[in-house]
């Protein structure tokens, strides 16, 4: 149309653009995205567009006490950078003292013991790689403010959600974790049951690094599958701002209770 | 700030950015805040949730600047969409059966509120894209409207408008192909191709 040769794929790059495809259609469009130079081109043509679509809007100046505050928490942020490497030390001994923890916990589970081993392992990798946590926060009335922690590595994929007093789901659901990107989408991390004392310790595996999310959310979905996308009752969850963490000083320290009930 | 940091392409200031130059980084908040805030704005209408979106936006440039790929574009319409991205996400978070009616309320004047004199950003590109959307007729800019500004899904809006799901497709991917083909040719938005 208007004289622009089209891909055959284009609805799906227009929904791809918009952040519309649930997380299995968007991986598939992004691994053709890799090989389809037409393609990529087409979803750049796209964007542009999404991009100055964005200045068709009324102009309003923001307050000028909002271009100090901005500039003044990068500058301060740029002397706390020294801090990551103090944090990193602490999570990394915390990571040891919450493993031993765990691994009465799991033991207690009664799992297999080369299952256990295996389970421990990972867990521990992830929590020696992790360099930054935020508190989940419970979002329903019949839960806690706080109902655990996200434990994860900034630059990796992989990261640890300890959580604790949750109720169970109704029969025939589940809960099911979503990871949220900064364009609204979600991605799936899987779903799960937390045991008969409310506590769940899962190893999340993101489909992209953890940059390229601001939060995360716990959803209320159909057994034992989950939903492409959210459709239940969100009850727990968090946003994370990387800024944050330099900036207000605000380094999360792992909370040992959180990871044996 | 020096002269040659105020007269920096996009490009330049990003990479002082990753060198970790304050001077850049406020350089680009000089030539972006202005349209980041007044699109959160217009997709929130909440000044304090607005301020919100600007203020971790470019806090998230200064922390990763990495994730800006000039590859993929050029700085200003990335910027502005990870502002509308930002934003829906904030709008999506908030009840969702009371904003609906009100987002659909809400962004259908949008594109009539325009003014040509009133962007910061006086180029080309921006004057085309306006004229393309003013040129649509209603039914796509309605769609595109509320897809880009109202954060609905094809699905919502058909729901919303009580027209077939495909023919929301249709539309609003019409309408994208529109504003595209009014922007082709112009290779030059902002400063950002030095």
């Amino acid at each position: 149309m208007d004289g622009h040769a089209v891909t055959e794929h284009e609805q799906e790059l227009v929904e791809y653009a918009l952040g519309e495809l649930d997380p299995e259609t968007a991986a598939r469009v992004a691994r053709h995205l890799e090989g389809c130079e037409r393609c990529r081109a087409e979803l750049l043509r796209i964007e542009e567009a999404l991009g100055w679509l964005g200045t068709a809007v009324p102009q309003v100046d923001p307050s000028p006490a909002l271009r100090a505050r901005v500039l003044a928490t990068a500058a301060f942020e740029g002397r706390q950078r020294w801090r990551l490497a103090w944090a990193r030390g602490l999570l990394a001994a915390a990571a040891v003292l919450l493993v031993f923890a765990l691994l009465l916990a799991v033991t207690r589970a009664d799992r297999q013991a080369d299952e256990l081993a295996a389970r421990q392992a990972n867990i521990a990798a992830v929590l020696a790689a992790a360099d930054w946590s935020t508190a989940m926060q419970g979002e329903r009335a019949d839960m806690p403010a706080q109902v655990g922690r996200v434990y994860l590595d900034r630059e990796g994929r992989t990261g640890l959600l300890v959580l604790a007093e949750l109720p169970l789901p109704d029969e025939g659901r589940v809960y099911q974790v979503w990871l949220i990107r900064s364009d609204g989408g979600r991605d799936s991390a899987g779903v799960f049951l937390p045991d008969l004392e409310g506590r769940a310790l899962l190893v999340i595996h993101a489909r992209d690094p953890w940059t390229t999310y601001q939060g995360m959310g716990i959803t209320v979905e159909p057994g034992p599958e989950g939903s492409a996308q959210p459709t239940g009752e969100r009850i727990a969850g968090c946003t994370w701002d990387w800024e944050a963490w330099a900036t207000h000083d605000r380094i999360a320290r792992p909370r040992l209770d959180a990871g044996h009930g | 700030m020096g002269t040659d940091v105020s007269e920096a392409s996009d490009a330049e200031l990003v990479a002082r950015v990753r060198s970790r130059d304050r001077a850049a980084l406020e350089v680009l908040y000089d030539r972006y805040a202005r349209s980041v805030y007044s699109l959160a704005l217009s997709i929130l209408h909440d000044p304090g949730a607005a301020e919100e979106v600007t203020q971790e936006l470019f806090l998230h440039v200064w922390q990763y600047p990495q994730l800006y790929d000039a590859a993929r574009g050029p700085f200003g319409p990335w910027l502005l969409r990870s502002a509308r991205n930002r934003a829906i996400d904030v709008l999506r978070r908030r009840t969702r059966e009371r904003q609906l009616s009100w987002r659909l309320e809400m962004t259908t004047h949008v594109s009539d509120q325009n003014d040509p004199d009133d962007t910061a950003l006086q180029n080309e590109a921006v004057a085309r894209v306006r004229q393309a959307l003013a040129e649509l007729d209603s039914g796509l800019r309605q769609v595109i409207e509320l897809a880009y500004f109202g954060g609905l899904t094809q699905r919502e809006i058909a729901e919303r408008l009580g027209v077939p799901l495909g023919t929301v497709k249709t539309r609003v991917r019409t309408a994208l192909q529109r504003l595209a083909a009014a922007l082709a040719g112009d290779r030059e938005p902002w400063t950002d191709t030095r």
